[in-house]
């Protein structure tokens, strides 16, 4: 009865320590708008029933004084595939744009921002400077919507197309449901109100950006929709001359789901999705400290860069150069916009992503 | 040292330390071990950050208290125990009577097999080799659709459940499997330890009623009910409940002096739930370990390794980590082993490795005790019939692997 009366008074304990700790990771990220932002708004604006969910996030809108196209930036789609998110919340506390328009959502999927993958060890944050532990952190979250914000997750889910059957669980992952339906889950309303924002604010051109882990085929990876491949391989050309070695793919078209692939069809936007190698997105890490995360110098994913010849360098798995290179390609891209349509001329002044590569992510944050 | 091998190391010292040395119980040996381990890897860097990798884990305590709870309840209700005395029954009689009553216990929806043990496992407590056996069946019943609580707590828990396994070759070939073990453990063992406590003065409802109300509500609810706010365990749990004070009634009505939530009822709730607390706070331990394992870099690190092997040796290193994880818990093993192992090899050999997965339980099977917690002398009792069991188990795996790589 002692050892029952033990096991009970620990498991309390445990239960008052783990809401504790479960409570961390649902306060709101700090992101400071620099001085480039003019607006900020909510993704509710545009599907309204959005509004006091879980599945509503801010929009940093940087507009110039001058005329131009609109550029959509989506960061934390997937929520661990951080440099994409940290790339996003650069531009809205570093960037300037003189002539166009550019509208940030560093929280595209709010609500997978609160979850973490169960059993994989994940951090809920990472420091973004390992020398100054009280330095800026970033939240790290899970592939997927919090499964208290979306429930039941059932056994299959099907795409709203009808084309496509998924494992249940991928029903709550925000780059598997596009374009989504109003009446649909939270991650499916999530999607319905994005391609409400790219209708409504006539997006010229959107970006999705992503990471992998080094043991799969898709870090350092550019997908368009193949009407956008024609921009796409002049990035790519554009990446290539600057020293980023990049793959150019074209959506599956009968892989239903998927912004570039989706976003493509469904509206007039150039859609990109990038993805960068990510060392802890996968179960080969050995070392997860803080100076290992930034530095990328992760023993285990080096180890397989060595032994399996995959795409991305070394020194690809450095925090500051996948920040760099989502920026490259953002910047390349938005470039190639205004050469193609020099009405659409996006004028912008980005964190150049060489600086960001010599200084560190921390020197564009506020 | 890495801390990664200092974690795996530290991690075994300390619980062999604790548990036969200072002689703590299974559970607090395991739990003490791994923060202990965890501070030890991370010594020169430790932060709080650590903690912050286990908090996921805390997730399973709901899905795992309201199934423990709903299964104490509906067999309170009397729902399984009108099932399993029917089963008990027909198991120790003829072979076709063998072979249905088996059937009943492995076949998929069948609430399921795993469900069904799950009550065995609180109700009985492993205390017998037929207790072992269902045990077994249970996670074979893992691997089979649809229904599945077990199945569901193992994913929550520890990642390592098998998912929606689908009608195809893999489930007849489960299924065949099952009725082999099935028919030879229970021609070899026919001991009576394992009884059925009937209350006395209640009245069972007929049990095909059961199975249909039962089935008829929760397959219901999940194509045509409501889109729930709540969690999809509360609403198995509210289902689960209410059918178990359905099931409490025909005792009222029959004139039985038992009451429907009397204090005696709470109390034997209350109790059956206490019973149950160690298995719960095994599979939060069980989940921590993997956490700090997978944090701490220790999974990574058995990754790179299992991965340069051959796949025969594989197969063999397996098969002596299943006996030697056994020895501590087949729960733990099977968590342990099943998410490396699977990661690396599904598309080789899908079918062999969630059986070579189960060999803990066969293990489990053959001891005396069938325990959760088990002890060295396993190898004592290792008489001809025993060998048996596991060849037969031996061949289809290995059969099964000469297949794959062929």
């Amino acid at each position: 009865m002692k050892k029952c009366k033990l096991v009970i008074v620990i498991m309390v304990l445990l239960i008052i320590w783990g809401t504790w700790v479960n409570y961390q990771p649902h306060r709101q990220e700090e992101i400071i708008a620099g001085e480039g932002v003019t607006e900020v708004s909510q993704l509710s604006d545009y599907y309204p029933d959005l509004a006091g969910s879980n599945g509503d996030t801010k929009i940093y809108t940087l507009k110039g004084e001058d005329e131009g196209g609109t550029a959509v930036i989506l960061g934390g789609s997937h929520a661990n595939e951080i440099a994409g998110v940290i790339a996003s919340i650069n531009v809205v506390e570093s960037g300037q744009v003189e002539a166009g328009r550019v509208m940030v959502i560093p929280h595209a999927n709010a609500s997978a921002i609160t979850n973490r993958k169960p059993l994989q060890g994940d951090p809920w944050r990472i420091t973004l400077d390992p020398e100054d532990p009280d330095s800026r952190h970033i939240r790290y979250g899970s592939r997927y919507t919090h499964p208290l914000d979306q429930w039941p997750t059932p056994e299959e889910y099907t795409h709203v197309s009808g084309e496509l059957d998924f494992p249940g669980t991928e029903g709550r992952n925000l780059n598997r449901v596009h374009p989504g339906q109003s009446s649909g889950t939270l991650t499916e309303q999530i999607s319905y109100a994005l391609f409400a924002l790219l209708e409504e604010e006539e997006v010229d051109m959107v970006f999705d950006l992503h990471e992998a882990g080094v043991d799969s085929n898709l870090p350092n990876h550019i997908i368009t929709h193949p009407e956008s491949i024609y921009l796409g391989s002049e990035v790519y050309l554009d990446m290539e001359f600057a020293g980023y070695s990049f793959h150019l793919e074209q959506s599956n078209m009968d892989f239903r789901g998927l912004s570039h692939r989706e976003m493509g069809e469904k509206t007039e936007a150039y859609a990109i999705l990038s993805e960068t190698a990510n060392p802890y997105q996968g179960n080969y890490f050995i070392d997860s400290s803080p100076e290992a995360i930034m530095s990328g110098e992760e023993p285990g994913y080096q180890r397989i860069i060595a032994e399996r010849n995959v795409i991305p360098a070394k020194e690809d798995l450095a925090m500051n150069n996948r920040v760099a290179a989502q920026l490259m390609i953002i910047n390349q891209s938005i470039k190639q916009l205004g050469s193609f349509y020099p009405e659409k001329e996006i004028n912008f002044n980005f964190p150049e992503p060489e600086e960001v590569r010599d200084k560190g992510v921390v020197e564009f944050l506020n | 040292m890495s801390s990664p091998y200092l974690f795996g190391l530290a991690l075994l010292i300390s619980y062999w330390l604790f548990k036969y040395v200072i002689k703590l119980n299974m559970e607090l040996s395991l739990l003490i071990s791994a923060l202990l381990s965890s501070l030890l890897a991370g010594l020169a860097e430790f932060q709080y950050r650590w903690f912050f990798a286990l908090a996921g884990v805390t997730d399973i305590l709901l899905p795992v208290a309201l199934g423990v709870l709903a299964v104490i309840i509906l067999d309170h209700g009397g729902f399984f125990a009108g099932l399993l005395s029917v089963v008990q029954e027909k198991i120790e009689s003829s072979f076709w009577q063998k072979l249905t009553s088996g059937l009943v216990l492995i076949i998929p929806g069948m609430l399921t097999g795993s469900f069904l043990v799950s009550a065995l496992v609180i109700r009985n407590n492993f205390k017998s080799k037929r207790g072992g056996l269902f045990w077994l069946l249970a996670f074979i019943g893992v691997l089979m659709p649809p229904i599945n609580i077990y199945n569901e707590i193992l994913q929550r828990a520890v990642g390592a459940g098998y998912g929606y396994g689908g009608f195809g070759g893999e489930f007849i070939s489960l299924i065949i499997i099952g009725i082999i073990l099935l028919l030879v453990s229970s021609f070899l063992y026919r001991d009576s330890s394992w009884q059925l406590e009937m209350e006395p003065g209640r009245i069972q409802m007929p049990i095909s009623l059961a199975l249909i109300v039962f089935l008829g509500v929760e397959l219901g609810m999940r194509n045509w009910g409501p889109e729930l706010l709540y969690p999809q365990e509360i609403s198995f749990f509210l289902l689960v409940l209410v059918l178990g004070l359905i099931y409490s009634l025909p005792g009222d009505i029959s004139g039985s002096k038992t009451k429907i939530l009397s204090q005696k009822e709470l109390k034997l709730i209350q109790h059956r739930f206490t019973e149950a607390l160690p298995y719960l706070f095994l599979v939060l331990i069980t989940g921590f370990i993997i956490s700090i394992s997978a944090f701490t870099g220790f999974r990574g690190a058995v990754l790179f390794f299992l991965e340069e092997l051959q796949l025969e040796h594989l197969f063999l290193l397996a098969l002596v980590l299943s006996l030697l994880l056994s020895l501590l818990s087949p729960f733990i093993a099977l968590a342990i082993l099943a998410v490396p192992l699977l990661h690396i090899s599904l598309e080789e050999a899908s079918l062999a490795l969630p059986l070579l997965v189960t060999l803990p339980a066969v293990y489990n099977f053959i001891k005396r005790d069938g325990g959760q917690e088990g002890d060295l002398g396993l190898v004592k009792r290792l008489t001809a019939k025993n060998i048996l069991v596991v060849a037969v188990l031996l061949i289809i795996v290995w059969g099964n692997l000469l297949l794959a790589i062929i």
